[in-house]
């Protein structure tokens, strides 16, 4: 969790830019295809070479993404390998979608059910969700018939487990101690 | 007796829990373990997470949530940590640690989170109480007034604790410290003061040693042991300390006295030094954490007598007209004596007053091994008995001169009448102030030897025989002079009629030479 903190500055630098230039969707798939990229094995080792510039690593860079990369973006990969930070990458780009969520007062919300809900209930639960987050929900649905009935809804770090398997549970623990 | 179950009987607890259970869906927060190591859990998530706030880590673990950083939440395993992994859930709580009280708990030994460890059976107790808690503010105080009788005569006449006090035993290693205490907790039988001992970071068999002494006088009836032995997690070392002080502060809050022994604070120290390294706090001096002092602080603190509108605010009129007392005798273990090292000087400075024990005393046979020079009581004689305080000052006085005249005791043939008096006089006090373990005195027995030295009347009995004499002494006011005994312990005082009648009786017991 320490790449988080170091990834952080530069999430919020480039998140920040984006916002004055209008542009967060661009940012947001570009950092995502950066992120991809540094991901690969072969590319990690070509950047992790000691005999690689640094200047070197941003021209590599530069190269495999093409059009993927505007001049900006160009810079902040620059800025990023002067730092010998381009591995943080897939932190920068979890941490910009987190930042552009909460500043579009987006939750992605997940909600396990035991079998399909209808489209009625999915709008509804959409309506109370929203009430009580006071953002936009963006719901996926999971379908997981060891929750046996009921929902478990879970919007980042905070849980509702409305379920008959977690109620057994409790009733377990309860009577077991 | 050993209680057998029926089925009936297990059909009975079963339905209890069942209809007791709350199964009200709640929201949780709730976070993942992304690092576990040394007893310390980083977990990913817990936004709503407070400091201090249990965290459900699964298999019915749990942990405390120490450190709030931006991206993760450092929090102690209150336990053994081996059934956890990374990537499991972890959910909030929303409740701090509480830990069960009441007089269910009294005869029990139980872990840091209060839990029986003696194999008899549960605690009978619903009642729970939080570990962290304010201490009684300065209004809800009332001064020490009444004394907790250590039944050593050093330590009643020279360094009197009374009730609400803090004093804390500090001395090298095998100085007689947990002694102290373990004879303390022995003279509260009968006398309604409830004893808490938490052992920290301690040897099983030492506890265990402890709790067989205990039961063998008769003082487990009235005592709580709490344990976090060397083997335990440092969590819970550095919780235990406040586990015992939650279950004295039940005793207080219900207008009864409790005596909380911390054996030793020291190694709560090392416990809360390990949990903050790994927690990645900086180190300070000595490598401890910055708040060092407020651990100690806050949880002596909590020792205090409160004043009867606190008991009444606190049970809500239930208990009226009484006042409540927690006392603290924690104790610190030095190394080579050095009273100046961190820690120890933290304690002292928080302390109502300090007994010193030192090795070259216990070596040298004197037992306590208390220097009387250095040892001190803030409340001195207000919570002293009376009949104590009026011959005490005298034993403090024969003292501090014997051991400014002691470099001439080899050369006392060569002395002047007045020099020689006082030596002799300083060694007989000397030779008084020595009492064997387990062996408490009352607080008449205590006056009665006490007043035979002051008075002079040892003055012609060989050094090596004051022991004997003593014990005679005793045996034979016990046995022929009940009522003047009973006197004094009922009063508290000394009057003048009683020491007249002493300086009578006295002199007739040494004239049967019986000892």
């Amino acid at each position: 969790m320490e790449l988080l903190t170091c990834a952080r500055p530069y999430a919020k630098a480039a998140f920040l830019y984006a916002m004055e230039h209008a542009c967060t969707d661009g940012w947001e798939q570009m950092l995502e295809t950066m992120s991809n990229i540094v991901s690969d094995q072969k590319i990690r080792q070509l950047l992790a070479r000691p005999d690689v510039t640094s200047e070197q690593r941003v021209n590599y860079l530069t190269q495999i993404l093409g059009n993927e990369v505007d001049e900006p973006g160009a810079c902040f990969i620059k800025i990023l390998s002067e730092n010998k930070r381009l591995s943080l990458l897939p932190w920068i780009a979890q941490q910009f979608s987190k930042f552009k969520q909460s500043h579009q007062r987006e939750v992605d919300v997940i909600i396990s059910s035991a079998s399909p809900l209808s489209e009625a209930q999915l709008s509804k639960l959409n309506e109370k969700l929203a009430l009580r987050l006071e953002q936009t929900v963006k719901i996926q649905t999971i379908i997981d018939p060891l929750l046996i009935g009921g929902l478990k809804i879970c919007a980042g770090d905070w849980i509702y487990d409305g379920s008959l398997k977690a109620k057994l549970d409790q009733l377990t623990s309860t009577v077991a101690t | 007796m050993q209680q057998q179950l029926n089925s009936s009987e297990i059909s009975n607890i079963i339905q209890h829990r069942i209809e007791s259970l709350d199964l009200t869906t709640q929201a949780r927060n709730q976070g993942t373990i992304i690092s576990l190591a040394d007893g310390i859990v980083r977990i990913h998530g817990l936004a709503d997470v407070m400091y201090g706030e249990m965290l459900a880590l699964g298999n019915g673990k749990y942990g405390m949530a120490l450190n709030l950083e931006q991206d993760s939440v450092g929090a102690i395993v209150l336990g053994d940590y081996k059934q956890l992994a990374e990537g499991q859930t972890v959910h909030c709580t929303q409740k701090i640690l509480e830990v069960p009280v009441g007089e269910a708990l009294l005869g029990r030994v139980v872990n840091a989170l209060g839990n029986p460890l003696d194999g008899k059976g549960d605690i009978d107790t619903d009642k729970t109480s939080p570990v962290e808690q304010v201490a009684p503010g300065v209004i809800a105080r009332q001064s020490v007034s009444e004394p907790l009788q250590t039944g050593y005569k050093t330590i009643d006449s020279m360094v009197p604790v009374g009730r609400g006090q803090r004093e804390l035993i500090i001395g090298d290693r095998q100085t007689g410290k947990t002694a102290l205490a373990i004879d303390t907790i022995i003279n509260q039988k009968g006398n309604g003061v409830k004893c808490i001992y938490v052992a920290i970071g301690q040897k099983q068999s030492s506890v265990a040693g402890v709790v067989r002494k205990l039961e063998e006088h008769g003082a487990m009836e009235h005592t709580i042991v709490v344990t976090a032995s060397a083997a335990e997690a440092a969590s819970m070392q550095y919780l235990s300390a406040f586990t015992g002080c939650t279950m004295g502060e039940y005793f207080r809050d219900r207008g009864e006295d409790a005596l909380i022994v911390y054996d030793d604070l020291t190694r709560q120290a090392w416990a809360y030094r390990q949990i903050s390294l790994l927690l990645k706090r900086p180190p300070g001096r000595e490598a401890y954490p910055g708040d060092i002092f407020y651990l100690h602080s806050r949880l002596l603190e909590r020792s205090a007598r409160v004043n009867v509108q606190y008991i009444e605010k606190i049970t809500h009129g239930e208990i009226t007209g009484k006042t409540g007392s927690l006392t603290a005798l924690p104790i610190i273990e030095t190394q080579s004596g050095d009273v100046s090292a961190f820690v120890p000087t933290n304690v002292i400075s928080i302390t109502d007053g300090q007994i010193f024990l030192e090795t070259s005393l216990f070596n040298g046979g004197i037992r306590p091994a208390m220097n009387a020079g250095i040892s001190v009581s803030r409340v001195g004689g207000a919570a002293q008995t009376k009949a104590i305080k009026k011959v005490g000052g005298g034993i403090r006085l024969a003292l501090a001169q014997y051991r400014e005249l002691a470099a001439f005791s080899q050369f006392a043939s060569d002395l002047d009448d007045i020099t020689r008096k006082q030596l002799e006089h300083g060694k007989r006090v000397t030779e008084v102030m020595k009492q064997k373990q387990y062996q408490p005195l009352s607080v008449a027995e205590m006056t009665v030897v006490l007043f035979a030295v002051n008075e002079g009347m040892m003055v012609d009995i060989p050094t090596d025989k004051i022991t004997e004499f003593e014990h005679s002494l005793l045996f034979y006011m016990k046995a022929e002079n009940k009522e003047i005994m009973e006197e004094i312990d009922t009063t508290g005082d000394l009057s003048s009629d009683t020491q007249e009648k002493l300086k009578s009786v006295i002199p007739r017991f040494k004239k049967t030479r019986a000892w």
